[in-house]
């Protein structure tokens, strides 16, 4: 697990599966850039969980970003294959 | 004779002990979870809170010495590592209601503003909870008893808690409890986009409420402007290139008719790829917005391309009657929102 002030995630995830965000301030969006993908807004629920889901894409990485002002703070997740 | 003494002395610490009460706020989560948690500034960085509470919940506080405040950890299957912060908090009164909290710290500081509290406060090491019921035992709070007593006497209050780090004391899993609401606005999108930025458009949802902020959000071309345009929907989509933007058949649509058109900057934070800017309208605290709504749609300067319209609608004013304005300890703004808070405890006598 690894965290910032902000945000809260696993270092990775499965390929193909599901990872969660934890949103530890009162943000309501975080930024998702995952491959393939363009980059996308996404509404973080009140429970301040966000569930993103993870491309077939080993080996690429997410980034997870929340944008207050001019500051960013953002966690990367390692995309991994899926244990057989 | 003795005996009597010691006889004195348990009444006079028992009317002590009774007189030191406490108020829960919000009411609803005194003795179980709520759904969300929120961060302790200076667990890891130095941030600035505010809390902001509505007179609805201070009606038993008014005319008494508030002596300490609480926040109880949130309900989850984590223990809290133990740590500390240097924290500075100050309290004030207001009689401007919540709803009319500003993004702008200072504004929001009541005249009769004191500084209860200057010092280290310890994050205690909590075993894992899996609620929905935690208690508010040591182990489970953050505490902060006032050097200063704050004497209220009514009105909106303001408890505004300024946090360092301090160097190995980090505690970043330390969330503590908040309540938080779900939006009561909507926004649907109608299309009209084209090009790279065609769906980068966003609204906050949730501050698309009678007394909170609405903020708008494009993603376009890196350190160019693009505009928000903003007012009632066309009846008909009118393509771009019909008033001289772009090429035809492109797609690009104009979907609203614009009242006003606000240029914003868009600043490369996420990359290269795309910039990212935001517009922000305040909705007054007026109870009689709700249900207007209008389109915004954005129009990317160097692209020449729009990006989707999104059709929003003002909903009814949260039942929360607390916000929560959160930033860089240094900074004049931060963050406003006014559907969630801190569940805290305040100690009175």
């Amino acid at each position: 697990m690894q965290s910032g002030q902000v945000l809260k995630a696993p270092s990775t995830a499965p390929a193909g599966g599901a990872v969660q965000v934890t949103v530890q301030a009162g943000v309501h969006e975080v930024w998702v850039d995952a491959p393939g993908a363009p980059y996308r807004k996404q509404r973080v629920p009140r429970s301040g969980r966000v569930t993103i889901a993870v491309p077939n894409a080993p080996g690429e990485v997410i980034a997870v970003s929340v944008v207050r002002g001019a500051v960013v703070q953002t966690v990367l997740i390692s995309i991994v294959a899926p244990a057989p | 004779m003795k005996a009597l003494a010691h006889g004195l002395s348990f009444v006079a610490l028992a009317a002590a002990a009774s007189a030191q009460t406490s108020v829960t706020i919000p009411a609803a989560h005194a003795a179980s979870d709520a759904v969300r948690h929120l961060w302790l500034a200076g667990a890891g960085d130095d941030m600035r809170q505010q809390v902001l509470i509505g007179a609805s919940h201070l009606g038993a506080l008014v005319g008494k010495q508030l002596t300490a405040i609480e926040l109880r950890r949130d309900a989850n299957a984590d223990a809290y590592p133990a740590g500390a912060a240097h924290w500075t908090v100050t309290v004030s009164s207001s009689s401007a209601d919540t709803y009319d909290a500003n993004r702008t710290f200072a504004a929001n500081v009541g005249a009769d503003a004191v500084q209860v509290f200057d010092g280290q406060v310890a994050f205690p090491a909590s075993p894992a909870a899996a609620g929905p019921a935690v208690a508010w035992t040591a182990d489970n709070v953050v505490r902060v008893v006032f050097q200063t007593p704050f004497a209220y006497s009514g009105g909106r209050l303001c408890v505004d808690i300024t946090g360092a780090a301090v160097p190995g004391l980090e505690s970043y899993e330390w969330l503590p409890d908040a309540h938080s609401e779900d939006p009561t606005g909507a926004a649907v999108t109608l299309g009209g986009g084209c090009g790279p930025f065609a769906t980068q458009a966003y609204v906050d949802d949730y501050g698309l409420s009678v007394g909170s902020t609405a903020t708008f959000t494009a993603g376009g071309t890196p350190n160019f402007f693009a505009f928000a345009m903003t007012g009632p929907a066309l009846a008909a989509p009118v393509p771009l290139s019909l008033i001289g933007w772009g090429a035809p058949y492109t797609g690009c649509a104009i979907r609203v008719d614009p009242m006003s058109v606000t240029p914003v900057l868009l600043p490369d934070l996420l990359g290269a790829s795309m910039g990212v800017g935001t517009w922000r309208i305040p909705i007054p605290n007026d109870g009689a917005l709700q249900g207007l709504g209008f389109v915004t749609q954005w129009l990317d300067w160097a692209t020449r391309t729009t990006t989707d319209a999104i059709s929003w609608t003002v909903g009814a004013r949260y039942a929360l009657d607390m916000a929560t304005v959160e930033g860089d300890a240094q900074a004049a703004a931060g963050h406003l929102v006014t559907n969630t808070a801190f569940v805290v405890r305040i100690e009175h006598q």
